[in-house]
């Protein structure tokens, strides 16, 4: 019998822990199979150990979901003064934490998908609830090794099923009502990378265009603005940013809200503004919503000299015009000269040429 | 050879044995393992041991529900259709339009680690390349009676009875299918039976992925979600941990 299995008096059988008496995650060693994890809407959570041949389940942790839950309660209480007691939420300024291991593969827990791509479990659910401002965030993260896990880059159906799936969810289920009152329901995830920013900014399929068109390989600001973080060695280094992607949006997420719109029920019938008219001339030409997520996150995440994103979708619909031009069609020449707004180039195409 | 299982070609590289073989002939068809000295059946033993599989000890223990009753957490619940509620029709020559891209990989995998200025570096690549182009040349030159056959099997084992497709389905999935495939430089050089067999595994899979691929779109389409509470969430209500008395 592995010797980290602990067992009864006379060694051959596994006994069951009293969780109050488990280590903390925090605090565990490599001996231990069984820990407690502040925080967790259940107990105990379980590390893998299968190298020592123990096996557990379901949801043992590998070693980089149990580094992501250390990291997560050690950059809360960086005085080691974490909660023990049943039922008492981490705290992060004036919100509460409650953490789920998410087990796969089993229809209750929280899934996703996209297009035609299997069931995706993120590996854990983070509630964030503001009880000031009656806002329940469902946040989920996912630590994932993704140099090898995201053949498809943006295309991959986890990272559309981060980026943009979320905003389908929120059509879907609409307001949400907790004890009687109505509270601001948010879902959103983030993707923790157990790649390395060096090799994953190398793959061909992550890359971002600038209005040129020129390929570029995106930093580490901007693979976070696509919900893509790296699990870095100090807590203090990435924890911040992923609590940060769960409460708050970026401008890339606004982009992504108004373009999940065209995939619901309430699709825009007319485009209030250039970049709305932009989403529609891709929705008509995306033939999956990851393809037109993925194009979105080309086109837009690679800011222009003032720092506005989104320079390069402005650019290719200019150039679409111009080459409309180019062609000598006389009605295209005749249409231009009366828009009266040159500057909205996505406008003029999605009312004129609406199938460029 | 490496590994636990060595796995055997088969008839048709399927894995499955002949079904009409005259007398003693039948039980070639079955793997055995045999000990030439006893030392090396002892070997074989410790070698299993080592690798997980002996006498096991298991314990269930209860999980502890740590909910906060106040304020009451919110899940997401995904609802799958029942499958009377859809019909997946490949048939119809448009239904490749809206599949994802599916990569079938035979490169491999290599991860490296190394001591870097800040502790242990560790990364991973793909070892081969996109031989998609060499795939579809050789289409043609494959049995699509064979790879139909494997995909009924398929269908019947998964009793996906309200997925409907045709031959054509197949030819058109692998002439004009939105696939990748991924491997080392000569995977599609036929020099051999065995050659033509892996490459017929090869375009099995990629239409079986592509077809699962087209009835995920239309199961999804007809999927829900909806709200729950957290207790209703997947919360597992015990664990198992086991260990192995070699």
């Amino acid at each position: 019998m592995p010797e980290n299995l602990q067992t009864n008096l006379f060694g051959d059988r596994p006994l069951c822990p009293n969780v109050q008496n488990l280590p903390l995650i925090v605090s565990a060693t490599s001996n231990n199979c069984e820990v407690l994890a502040p925080g967790s809407v259940y107990q105990p959570l379980l590390l893998d150990q299968k190298d020592t041949g123990v096996l557990s389940g379901p949801g043992a942790l590998n070693r980089e979901e149990e580094k992501f839950v250390r990291d997560l309660i050690t950059y809360l209480y960086p005085k080691k003064d974490y909660p023990k007691s049943a039922s008492t939420p981490l705290v992060w300024g004036k919100q509460k934490i409650w953490l789920k291991r998410n087990i796969e593969k089993d229809a209750k827990s929280f899934r996703l998908r996209v297009d035609s791509s299997d069931w995706y479990y993120p590996d854990f659910v983070i509630w964030i609830v503001d009880e000031e401002h009656r806002t329940q965030t469902f946040g989920f993260a996912d630590p994932k090794g993704l140099a090898l896990g995201a053949h498809a880059g943006w295309g991959e159906y986890k990272v559309a099923c981060t980026q943009i799936v979320p905003h389908f969810l929120h059509e879907e289920i609409g307001p949400v009502i907790i004890d009687g009152q109505p509270w601001t329901f948010r879902i959103r995830g983030v993707l923790i990378s157990t790649s390395s920013f060096e090799g994953l900014r190398e793959q061909r399929k992550f890359l971002v265009r600038d209005s040129d068109d020129v390929t570029h390989q995106p930093t580490k600001e901007q693979f976070a603005q696509a919900r893509i973080l790296f699990q870095e060695q100090r807590a203090e280094d990435y924890i911040p940013h992923v609590l940060r992607l769960l409460t708050e949006d970026g401008e890339l997420d606004e982009v992504l809200k108004l373009g999940a719109r065209y995939f619901g029920k309430s699709a825009p019938a007319k485009c209030a503004n250039e970049v709305e008219a932009d989403l529609a001339l891709r929705h008509r030409k995306a033939r999956t919503a990851s393809d037109f997520t993925a194009s979105i996150v080309e086109d837009y995440l690679m800011p222009d000299a003032d720092g506005k994103i989104g320079a390069r979708a402005h650019q290719k619909r200019k150039d679409q015009v111009y080459r409309l031009l180019d062609t000598d069609d006389a009605q295209a020449r005749t249409l231009w000269d009366q828009w009266s707004d040159k500057g909205e180039p996505s406008r003029f195409l999605l009312q004129n040429f609406p199938s460029v | 050879m490496f590994g636990r299982v060595v796995r055997f070609a088969g008839t048709n590289g399927n894995g499955k044995r002949l079904r009409d073989i005259k007398g003693d002939l039948a039980a070639l068809q079955t793997a055995f393992v045999f000990g030439l000295k006893s030392r090396y059946l002892q070997a074989f033993l410790e070698g299993l041991f080592e690798n997980g599989i002996g006498e096991k000890a298991r314990a269930v223990c209860d999980v502890q529900d740590w909910l906060p009753e106040t304020p009451a957490l919110i899940s997401i619940k995904a609802i799958s259709p029942q499958q009377s509620a859809f019909l997946v029709d490949l048939c119809d020559a448009d239904w490749l339009k809206s599949v994802n891209k599916i990569v079938v990989s035979y490169a491999a995998g290599v991860a490296t680690a190394r001591i870097g200025r800040d502790g242990l570096d560790e990364s991973a690549t793909r070892m081969g390349a996109d031989i998609t182009p060499e795939f579809k040349k050789i289409i043609p030159y494959l049995d699509m009676d064979s790879i139909y056959t494997d995909l009924m099997q398929w269908k019947a084992i998964g009793k996906r009875w309200n997925f409907r497709f045709d031959r054509r389905s197949v030819s058109t999935a692998l002439a004009n299918g939105p696939y990748e495939v991924w491997a080392l430089p000569g995977f599609c050089k036929i020099q051999s039976q065995q050659d033509i067999q892996r490459l017929q595994i090869a375009a099995s899979t990629v239409a079986r992925k592509l077809f699962e691929s087209a009835y995920r779109k239309v199961e999804a389409k007809h999927s829900s979600y909806e709200i729950v509470g957290a207790a209703d969430s997947g919360i597992p209500s015990q664990y198992f941990k086991e260990g192995t008395n070699a």
